[in-house]
């Protein structure tokens, strides 16, 4: 089986990134996958609690600071053959990883021996977020309808195309450009007018153009929406690929939905568990839903919207 | 149309294979709205960073995806087209080249009050929600509650007679008073029309159609234009308000490009092609343009 790393990220904080993350591993595991799951939140980890962990541990620490690879910092959680990296770092400062450690810690979990590794982001758009997103071999986008959620997806999108272009001149030994145009990008990229900074990459010359597009082709997100309440606001799925699409270039999936549902609740407030949320048929729907859609690379259509 | 510049299109409406004529009809209207919308989430929380030259050029895209596609299985869009005319549409398709074929759908814009403007009722629903099967009625019931689609009818149908009094005050401002409660489905401007249907077909057929075809395809579309076409039928803007259900005020902001008395865009698009259909100009090509000029200049 070839292994595949999933990231969830998004922008916004408290979309349901952590419990989503967490359904996807926990589903897979019990599919009979190798699963390992990691707590990419420098600020907020929480899947510990999710998947009945008890804190203490904290795995990133024991490999920044320690020096231990990352494959003997795997905690057990509730679900044989689910593992967990614990982001937990009370004692830990996230701004003191370097970049050159950071490519380390990605290349330890490329290495990882698992079926499906699920990384977990943060909310914001910090670089190593962004990093870590573009590592993936799917990049799952979450929101949820409200403006505020999908204006952070925007800069998100932003930040990551801005990034991923900007690896690929420089890897193409196009570094001047760092400072015309890629000035203070991705920390920027908020107030970037998207398609001016296109076009000017693209005026630059024809082998960059062709290495922009190249960029924009590689990249392919899939969208899950989140916290539904009615069955309109899923159509906001078929709106933001659209944006995706015709805006910043770039394919969208629209790979489901998740409603509303007071046992999440419950489960991030410890009066549930990962087992018994996983039992309700409508969150188990869409799980196995969602993900094979991920897996496959297929997604929902306007027409079947109904 | 080969099967892959179909798929092509399909994709610009985020259409699968499968996708029904009824589909089509649904997903082009979802995104003629969502894209000249003001106020849906998806759109404004791009903020200034879609400008209107590329809301533009987007709608184009889709405008010219779905013509394409409604063209393709040869049944004409508007139900009295005879046969001889469909097979020649038909004919032009597959000669033309596959981008440019929505010139041949231009030929064949006649008017007819069957022809589905719901789209364009952009400002309406916020959540531009769409006819979707067994949901629609319940989201009306539950979203207007107060404030019922009928009583939206209502509200568009009457306001133009609202605005009659003072005559001819240009300053007053006017602003359109379309709830952005209402139910999208609803499809106000075939009402407007059955009022005095049979009135309106018979003035249309008046009018020397082939002529116009010719110049206003190549002319733009300007509120002078539309002025000059009213005139030399002889009616004077009050006459044609009142034919139109339009406040004659209106006529004459539209005639003078009077944007900034024109607030509402959904409203206005609806107000041009009820206008062209009126001198049996193409409304799609008449809306096009001057919604064009209506975005560039405000
Ligand atoms: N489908 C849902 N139905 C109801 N509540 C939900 C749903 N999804 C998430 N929530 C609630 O939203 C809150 C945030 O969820 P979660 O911690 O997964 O978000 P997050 O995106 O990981 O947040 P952060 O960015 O802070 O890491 C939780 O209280 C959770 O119960
Ligand atoms: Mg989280």
């Amino acid at each position: 089986m070839k292994k595949e790393i999933w990231a969830i990220g998004g922008g916004k904080g408290g979309t349901g990134k952590s419990v989503i993350s967490a359904l996807f591993a926990a589903t897979a595991a019990k599919n009979g996958k190798k699963v390992i799951i990691i707590d990419g939140d420098l600020g907020g980890a929480n899947l510990h609690s999710l998947l009945g962990v008890s804190s203490g541990k904290s795995s990133l620490n024991e490999f920044f600071e320690k020096k231990i690879p990352l494959s003997e910092t795997l905690i057990e959680t509730v679900i044989p053959d689910l593992a967990l990296i614990s982001g937990d770092m009370m004692s830990y400062n996230p701004l003191s990883v370097k970049y050159i450690q950071r490519l380390k810690f990605y290349r330890h979990i490329k290495e990882l021996d698992a079926d499906l590794i699920i990384i977990d982001l943060g909310a914001g758009t910090a670089l190593n977020t962004i990093d870590s997103f573009l590592l993936a071999d799917k990049m799952v986008l979450v929101t949820t309808p409200e403006i505020t959620s999908i204006e952070n997806l925007y800069i998100f999108v932003k930040k990551i195309i801005v990034r991923k272009i900007k690896d690929m001149l420089d890897y193409e030994g196009f570094k001047e450009i760092d400072k015309s145009i890629l000035l203070d990008i991705p920390k920027g990229a908020e107030s970037i007018k998207f398609t001016e900074f296109l076009e000017k990459l693209k005026g630059l010359g024809k082998e960059q153009e062709k290495i922009v597009s190249q960029g924009l082709e590689s990249l392919t997100v899939n969208l899950v929406l989140n916290q539904i309440r009615e069955k309109k606001y899923a159509q906001y799925g078929i709106s933001l690929k659209s944006v995706l699409k015709r805006h910043f270039n770039i394919d969208a999936l629209f790979s489901g939905y998740f409603e509303y549902n007071e046992s999440i609740l419950k489960l991030v407030s410890g009066d549930s568990d990962i087992e018994t949320v996983m039992i309700d048929k409508k969150i188990s729907e869409s799980v196995n839903f969602i993900t094979k859609n991920i897996s496959s690379g297929s997604d929902v259509n306007f027409n079947e919207l109904k | 149309m080969r099967k892959k510049v179909k798929k092509e299109y399909l994709k610009v409406l985020e259409l699968g294979e499968n996708a029904s004529r009824d589909d089509i009809e649904n997903a082009y209207s979802y995104f003629v709205r969502l894209y000249s919308s003001e106020d849906s989430p998806e759109i404004t929380a791009l903020k200034d960073d879609l400008s209107i030259t590329e809301r533009n050029r987007i709608l184009s895209d889709i405008d010219k995806a779905y013509k394409a596609l409604v063209g393709d299985d040869g049944v004409n869009r508007f139900e009295f087209s005879s046969k001889i005319e469909q097979q020649e549409i038909v004919l032009e398709d597959e000669s033309v080249n596959e981008t440019e074929n929505n010139e041949a759908e231009d030929t064949e814009e006649i008017p007819d009050e069957n022809e589905p403007v719901i789209e364009f009722i952009d400002t309406v629903d916020p959540i531009h929600d769409i006819p979707v099967e067994g949901s629609s009625n319940v989201d009306a019931k539950t979203e207007t509650s107060d404030n019922g689609a009928g009583d939206e009818i209502d509200s568009i149908l009457e306001f133009p007679l609202e605005e009659s009094p003072d005559v001819d005050n240009e300053k007053d401002e006017i602003k359109f008073e379309i709830s952005k409660s209402a139910d999208p489905v609803v499809e106000f401007p075939g009402e407007v029309y059955s009022d005095d249907g049979d009135h309106l077909e018979s003035e249309i057929e008046k009018i020397e159609i082939h002529d116009n075809i010719n110049e206003e395809s190549v002319v733009e579309i300007t509120g002078k234009y539309l002025k000059k076409q009213r005139e030399s039928r002889g009616i004077k803007p009050r006459e044609l308000g009142s034919q139109l259900n339009i406040s004659h005020k209106i006529i004459t902001y539209i005639e003078n490009e009077k944007f900034e008395k024109l607030e509402d865009p959904g409203y206005l698009r609806w107000a041009i092609k009820a206008y062209a259909k009126f001198l049996g100009i193409s409304t799609e090509k008449c809306a096009e343009d001057y919604m064009r000029r209506y975005r560039n200049k405000k």
